[in-house]
């Protein structure tokens, strides 16, 4: 459980009200990570979605010959999310996320708020909804970053 | 309008309240296509979501800045969904579709099925998951295609 005031203000839970934003806080956990620190590793079972507070997390996914090894694909700081698919099948992560800084942030476990749809049904649509939107934003700068390169066939 | 009982073959669509299925069998539309026709290209706007009855689409990515290119970068086939960009601002097309043989759909106008799921939280829930799930592996492989194209750094000279 978090104070509702941690997340009023940020603009991923623009459009939530008090009682809504007040439903997220009693599920969320405050959790603090050092700089070099592993949250989670690509292909790891996706426990947890995570809010960052404060500090820099480095995405990163595997590549080369049986993922031999891990390049950077961005870099996220207050405000972001990341490890949606702890709330989207096969719950599973598709990056791995280290941190590149002394980091803050609110985790939500993937059950918990798959859970609130029994409870308030509007409220989990509304995040799945947002989440889905961050997902897409990230796509289209990906392919945005790929243009800007002059990315040829 | 569409006979209901196509909707809920779709696994997306199965097990919803019978009026849901009903209002979405009166939007939805058949379509055909020949082999080799294109449903729709990267970059349009995103009007419709399609239900595949028969036939394979081939979901294709530019891979050059003019669109020139392209490469398949998943194969849908019959009972399954595409077309999910139609959920989710901005509404634009993040792949091409492709007709790799003939092909039958079921054609959703997307304005009156994101107003369904306003009032449908199950289907909205639903449908919502999906479409993440798809974007979400999208993103993966524009990310894998990405890193495959950038140089790599030659070491400095003396």
């Amino acid at each position: 459980m978090i104070r509702l005031e941690t997340l009023a203000g940020f603009s991923f839970f623009a459009g939530l009200d008090e009682a809504e934003l007040k439903s997220l806080s009693i599920i969320a956990n405050r959790v603090s990570f050092r700089r070099g620190d592993v949250i989670f590793r690509e292909d790891d079972p996706a426990v947890a979605l995570y809010f960052i507070l404060d500090g820099w997390v480095d995405i990163m996914i595997n590549v080369g010959a049986r993922g031999s090894h891990r390049e950077l694909v961005t870099t996220l700081t207050s405000g972001e999310i990341f490890g949606w698919s702890a709330v989207v099948e096969p719950y599973v992560y598709t990056a791995s996320a280290i941190c590149a800084s002394p980091v803050e942030a609110v985790s939500f476990k993937g059950v918990d708020l798959l859970a609130l749809f029994e409870i308030d049904p509007r409220l989990c649509c509304a995040v799945v909804k947002k989440v889905c939107q961050v997902i897409a934003r990230r796509l289209r700068a990906t392919r945005l970053q790929m243009v800007s390169l002059g990315v040829t066939g | 309008m569409i006979a209901p009982e196509i909707i809920e073959s779709f696994s997306s669509f199965a097990n919803l309240e019978e009026s849901e299925i009903k209002a979405l069998a009166t939007l939805a539309e058949e379509e055909r296509y020949k082999a080799g026709e294109f449903i729709f290209y990267e970059g349009d706007p995103a009007t419709k979501m399609y239900l595949l009855l028969e036939g394979q689409v081939e979901m294709m990515m530019n891979t050059d800045a003019e669109g020139t290119r392209r490469e398949v970068v998943m194969t849908v086939g019959p009972g399954e969904v595409f077309g999910w960009s139609s959920l989710v601002e901005p509404y634009q097309l993040t792949a091409s579709a492709h007709c790799a043989t003939p092909v039958r759909v079921v054609a959703i106008p997307a304005p009156g099925l994101r107003a369904l799921m306003t009032v449908s939280c199950t289907l909205g829930f639903r449908l919502m998951q999906k479409a993440c799930q798809v974007a979400s592996a999208r993103l993966r492989a524009t990310r894998v295609q990405l890193l495959s194209t950038i140089p790599k750094r030659e070491p400095l000279a003396d």
